[in-house]
């Protein structure tokens, strides 16, 4: 059950690590910690991966999940640490390679999540972030994906400015905040034998929820969260707005100002007096803070992967529903639903 | 020592029964402690004319030093000192000497006058005098003349025989300087003072005196060979050491005949004989036996002998009230006192203004008794005052020529039945009476209010205390009865806003009775009453706090009797609702209550949406406790301070007048219920839904919160319960949540009618869910038949057609009602919801393509791209230089070129998402 979606990498990303190779161990004990604890919408499971990395290719062989602890005191870092020294007492691997994270309807972007994994990405060169998307699996389709952040975006993190221009010098935009990397699921043969058996098993009707035909509900969700995105940047490019317009205003009086000077200065030239000291300009008009552009930026991030993903559903969700509209030719009385998915397809 | 004895034996001779009665009188008690005495007479204790004489006294002092040194400008400044001091004096000398000028101060005056003239004749001497002094002379001269003409008579009285009362008054004086006991035996303040302190000080106290006498008079006790060594302060203990003291001192003779003397008068003034007088004459100047009396006796009142009339009862009175608010006084004692000058004043027949007087003092004083304002009387006070203060208006309303007011001033007072009775016109014949009945009431009523807060709300001391509420009420209505016979408009006023204090909240089924037609029309309702009080306010008033108080107490009295249309028309007319923030805040705690009462009956007759406005204030604050004063709330931000809480808790309303908080939630809860589940119907998918209640919202969340619910428990669970029954337009759940046994025991049978109350509510429930329905269904239907629907929602077919005709009408309802068929048609004109979502997604993206738009035109506009662009290198300079190291201009080129693509870039960014 491999996720074969991949993005075209952009030219100049890195090649650390092309591809995340993910035992089935760690698939399913995320998949049970993050139903467990990250099925409501405002929590979100975390845990940390461990593996190896072998050339290009990361391996990541085992994880344990951050424990859910309101407790102040709780030293988190200890507790990894000893989680860690534990797992290599019984001979697992204990290299950190990354952390792992539940998400609701694929919005799992924030500039938290950027921060994080920046750190991670500082300290251990080569980690990655899984995210999981547990309602996704409840309807039928795995959705596990490795991100790493673009050398770009860890420059800007390293500069730790993120005005208009600074992002402009990295060359960076939207598109290029993060790549995700291909994602393979490997198991052991011994695994596999196991679950072929299984798969015999397993009885016929189960695995049917591939032709769940529930679009309106993801559908409306998906625009929920698209809708709440796209009000943050109206926001946001509304102060920028606000913020352009100062400046233009700030420069203008600047302009008069220096025009008035100079005049005074040829004046008092003329009279054979001494020029006025060049006052610092800044003094007189202080620059206005430039608003970071980092929010509307993974904003726009954000909403560009919502539509990836509605694009992605309604093609599924349209081949559905010729499926099943062939299935009811003769009654056809699925008209009124297929009408509505496909508007907003 | 012999006055322990003295005591001891007098208390002792005495029969045992006498004896025992005097020990379980409080007042008995100083008996036993005589070690006081010493320290007593040392005590000064000097009345208001001891006082003033004094002063007057130690200036004529000086003046006559003076006059001998003819230092004429300090006796200047002195002689005006004495005019003044004398000025203060005067209604002491008026009161204790009848408006005789005391003789030495007259003498003081024809001193100085004749010195003064002798000096002004005195030609040569005068010319020898200092500027100053001769300057001093002539203006003391000149006044002196003036202020001699005053007592004219008494100085003539005086030059006529100065010697003779010279050393009359030397007497005089001598005595009063020498002995406080005199004045003591003659001035029962003193003896009041005396004993209130013996009193005061506790028994206890009692016992190191014994050992005490053992060290002194160890002979005595040894012969005895008593086992008085146990220091027990037992009182029969101490019976028997008395007897022991007896036996002892019996062999002394003296000591004998002054016991005896001591027994006869302790049982003269018993029986409230006035034979002291004469002992006391009797036995001379025996100093300590006068001392020792005044600590034991109970106040006597007068001598025996001595005339009874109306001045000396007064006088009495006046000392009594001398005392009054010092340190030191008994209040309970002041309290006996004046009880027992009442009935001595009744006994001589003194007429009816000294009983006023005496009754208005004694109510005063037992008002005095608690000497802190917050706390409350206790009960034993209470009934007393009650006791008194119904008496005395009975006394007032028995006769009409009685006048009392605060206008009387004291020196206009006519209490004197002598006086009375020697009136000849009749318009004249009167008694006046300084003191303020309604005030006295006023302070009753505020009394009465803490007692009933002091007590338990929920024990039987509080129904107790409210069976006295009917006496406050009638005491109110005899005020009433005297103070209309007055008829000063300000004072019935305020006793009107009294009486309606009293009613406002009281509920009066004839009312509803009368207005149904089943009772007969003429007995007066209390709304009728209050109808009338109200309009004399309302013309009446003066000050502005009475009338809205009032206004506010008619509205609560209709809303409570069900006249919703009559409350709600005065309260619109009031306008208080703009100005009820400047009030005082137990106005704005009436005010709350009243709206309260509004709402709930608002919500008796069906007007759901003004029952929820007029609660909404209150009910959404979540304060809705501390809003009607019915208890004080925790607060987590900031604590109070004790100040405050007492300020608040002054404020608290008594139990009895509580709104009852949860009838008051639910039928908010219900009335939110009842407007917000269609409205939450009808806008699902509007983006800009507002809540039309937030508490309401609050509880749905709550439930929604529980992973699971169960059958509700609650009142609030019932309604949220019913809330989500209606919003599926499950109406005879609703209506089973709602309505049921619970919910009648704790809401609805609280009501007056409460079945009329609950077919009301069941009515607006089938018609709300029926309206829920139609919105949240009607995407379903193509049509409906009306008659499916009334059966539905069991309501009548015309009902169910007002509601649908009315839907469409408001636009609520894309449909039309197709007459022939009876069913309603609908128009598909709404979206979906993921149609409507899709719309506003795409409003969004509209406003949002246009902020970059903006954007980028104020960048690339002729003007401000370059300049922009320079203008933020501008700033950035500095750090600039610092980073790129030493690029010069041609950098600053390149980047700006480079920012130039960029934005080309942003700008196509821009277009190709507008595109998607």
């Amino acid at each position: 059950m491999a996720n074969r979606n991949r993005r075209a990498n952009a030219p100049d990303v890195d090649n650390t690590i092309d591809l995340v190779q993910v035992d089935g161990l760690v698939v399913a004990k995320i998949i049970k910690h993050c139903h467990e604890e990250g099925s409501s919408a405002v929590d979100v499971a975390q845990g940390v991966l461990l593996g190896l990395v072998a050339d290009t290719r990361l391996e990541v062989t085992n994880c344990f999940p951050f424990p859910k602890n309101l407790d102040e005191n709780f030293d988190e870092e200890d507790y990894q640490m000893e989680m860690m020294r534990h797992l290599r007492k019984v001979n697992v691997d204990h290299l950190h390679v990354g952390w792992y994270q539940s998400t609701q309807q694929g919005a799992f972007l924030s500039t938290q999540f950027l921060e994080s994994q920046f750190t991670y990405q500082t300290s251990i060169e080569e980690s990655v972030v899984l995210i999981y998307d547990p309602l996704k699996t409840k309807r039928g389709f795995l959705h596990l994906k490795a991100y790493r952040l673009t050398p770009q975006a860890v420059a800007l993190y390293k500069d730790n400015d993120f005005g208009a221009d600074a992002i402009k010098t990295h060359h960076l935009s939207f598109e290029s905040l993060y790549q995700e990397i291909r994602l393979v699921i490997h198991n052991s043969h011994l695994v596999n034998a196991l679950l072929c058996e299984l798969s015999e098993m397993v009885p016929s009707y189960e695995g049917s929820q591939y032709l769940d035909l529930g679009t309106a509900s993801v559908l409306e969700k998906h625009l929920r969260s698209l809708t709440d995105n796209v009000d943050e940047l109206l926001q946001d490019t509304n102060k920028f707005n606000i913020y352009q317009r100062q400046v233009v205003k700030q420069q203008q009086e600047k302009q008069k100002y220096i025009q008035k000077r100079n005049l005074e200065n040829t004046a008092r030239q003329a009279r054979g007096e001494a020029p006025l000291p060049d006052e610092d300009i800044t003094k007189v008009f202080k620059p206005i803070p430039v608003p970071p552009r980092l929010e509307p930026m993974v904003l726009s991030a954000q909403i560009a992967a919502h539509c990836q993903q509605v694009s992605l559903f309604c093609s599924q969700a349209l081949g559905k529903l010729f499926l099943s509209e062939a299935l009811q030719q003769p009654q056809s009385s699925q008209q009124t639903v297929l009408k509505g998915s496909s508007k907003t397809a | 020592m012999s006055r322990f004895f003295g005591t001891a034996s007098d208390s002792d001779t005495e029969s045992d029964v006498s004896e025992e009665e005097v020990q379980q009188r409080p007042t008995a008690v100083p008996t036993y402690t005589f070690s006081d005495d010493e320290e007593e007479q040392k005590r000064i204790v000097r009345s208001a004319k001891e006082k003033r004489f004094e002063e007057l006294k130690d200036i004529i002092k000086l003046i006559k030093n003076y006059k001998k040194n003819k230092d004429l400008s300090k006796m200047l400044s002195s002689f005006e000192e004495l005019t003044k001091a004398y000025q203060k004096a005067l209604p002491v000398i008026a009161k204790e000497e009848k408006g005789v000028t005391p003789r030495f101060y007259i003498q003081c005056l024809v001193e100085v006058e004749t010195f003064l003239n002798e000096l002004w004749e005195d030609r040569d001497g005068r010319k020898n005098l200092s500027k100053n002094n001769s300057k001093s002379l002539s203006t003391l001269r000149q006044k002196m003349r003036k202020y001699v003409k005053d007592f004219e008579a008494d100085v003539a009285k005086f030059k006529e025989n100065p010697d003779e009362e010279e050393e009359d008054e030397e007497a005089e004086e001598k005595s009063e300087a020498e002995s406080d006991e005199e004045s003591e035996a003659e001035g029962p303040a003193a003896f009041r003072k005396s004993e209130s302190e013996t009193r005061t000080k506790p028994l206890p106290k009692v016992k190191p005196i014994a050992p005490e006498g053992d060290d002194s008079d160890d002979s005595y006790w040894d012969s005895d060979g008593e086992d008085e060594t146990s220091s027990s302060d037992d009182d029969s203990k101490y019976a028997n050491l008395k007897e022991k003291f007896l036996k002892v001192a019996g062999g002394d003779d003296d000591k004998k005949k002054e016991k005896k003397d001591r027994k006869d008068k302790e049982k003269a003034q018993r029986r409230k004989d006035r034979e002291e007088e004469e002992e006391l004459e009797m036995e001379g100047g025996d100093g300590w036996q006068v001392q020792g009396k005044a600590t034991q006796a109970k106040p006597k009142m007068f001598a025996k002998d001595a005339d009874i009339n109306t001045g000396v009862v007064l006088k009495k009175l006046f000392e009594i009230l001398a005392a009054r608010g010092k340190k030191g006084t008994d209040r309970r004692e002041q309290v006996e006192m004046l009880h027992e000058l009442y009935t001595v004043s009744e006994a001589n027949n003194l007429g009816i203004g000294i009983a006023v007087k005496v009754k208005f003092t004694i109510i005063s004083a037992i008002f005095d008794y608690n000497p802190k304002i917050c706390d409350a009387m206790k009960p034993e006070h209470w009934e007393k005052l009650l006791q008194c203060i119904a008496e005395l208006l009975d006394l007032l309303n028995s006769r009409t020529d009685i006048i009392m007011g605060e206008h009387v001033s004291e020196d206009h007072e006519k209490l004197d039945q002598a006086e009375y009775d020697a009136e000849q016109d009749p318009s004249r014949r009167f008694f006046s009476v300084r003191g303020c009945m309604l005030t006295t009431v006023e302070r009753m009523d505020e009394e009465f209010v803490k007692i009933l807060k002091e007590c338990d709300a929920h024990s039987n001391e509080y129904v107790e205390r409210l069976k006295d509420e009917t006496r406050v009420s009638a005491i109110i209505d005899s005020l009433q009865t005297y103070i209309e016979r007055q008829s000063l408009p300000s004072e019935l006023c305020r006793l009107y806003m009294r009486k309606i204090e009293h009613m406002y909240y009281k509920f009066d089924p004839n009312t509803i009775k009368q207005n149904n037609g089943e009772s007969n029309v003429e007995k007066d309702t209390t709304l009728a009453v209050m109808d009338r009080l109200c309009r004399y306010i309302y013309v009446n008033d003066k000050e502005e706090r009475i009338r809205p108080r009032a206004m506010l107490c008619h509205i609560y009295h209709y809303a409570l009797h069900d006249e919703w249309y009559k409350a709600r028309d005065l309260m619109l007319m009031s306008h208080l609702q703009e100005t009820v923030h400047l009030l005082d805040p137990s106005t704005q705690i009436l005010y709350n209550r009243t709206m309260v009462q509004l709402g709930l009956c608002a919500f008796r007759h069906g007007h759901i949406k003004e029952a929820h406005h007029a609660l909404l204030d209150i009910q959404s604050s979540g304060r809705a406790k501390e809003l009607l004063a019915q208890g004080l709330l925790l607060q987590r931000q900031h604590e109070r301070t004790s100040e405050q809480e007492k300020i608040e808790k002054q404020r608290q309303m008594p139990f009895h007048m509580h709104i009852n908080l949860e009838l008051l939630e639910c039928v908010y809860l219900v009335s939110a219920m009842l407007i917000e589940i269609p409205y939450m119907a009808a806008h699902e998918s509007d983006a800009r839904r507002r809540m039309i209640s937030k508490s309401f919202h609050h509880q749905l969340k709550v439930s929604e919160r529980q992973a699971v619910t169960g059958p509700p428990e609650s009142m609030r669970e019932h309604v949220v319960a019913a809330s989500k029954a209606m919003r599926n337009g499950l109406w005879k759940q609703a209506h089973n949540f709602i309505i049921n046994e619970k919910m009648n025991a704790k809401v609805w049978d609280l009501f007056y009618q409460a079945d009329r109350v609950r077919t009301m509510l069941v009515r607006k429930i089938q018609e709300e869910s029926l309206r829920t329905y139609l919105f949240t269904h009607s995407s379903v239907y193509d049509s409906l038949s009306m008659a499916t629907l009334s059966k539905m929602f069991d309501l009548e077919q015309p009902t169910v057609h007002a509601i649908i005709s009315k839907m469409v009408m408001n636009e609520e309802l894309m449909a039309s009602l197709d007459e022939p068929t009876q069913s309603v048609v609908m128009h598909r004109t709404e979206p979906s919801r993921l149609q409507s979502m899709s719309l506003q997604l795409a409003d969004k993206l509209a406003n949002l393509v246009d902020n970059n738009e903006r954007i980028l035109k104020i960048r690339q506009g002729p003007f401000g791209f370059s300049r922009g662009n320079q203008n933020v290198r501008f700033g950035d300079r500095p750090q600039y230089g610092n980073r790129q190291g030493q690029q010069g201009g041609g950098g600053n080129w390149q980047r700006r070129g480079g920012d130039n693509r960029d934005n080309r870039d942003n700008h196509r960014d821009n277009r190709d998402r507008h595109n998607n």
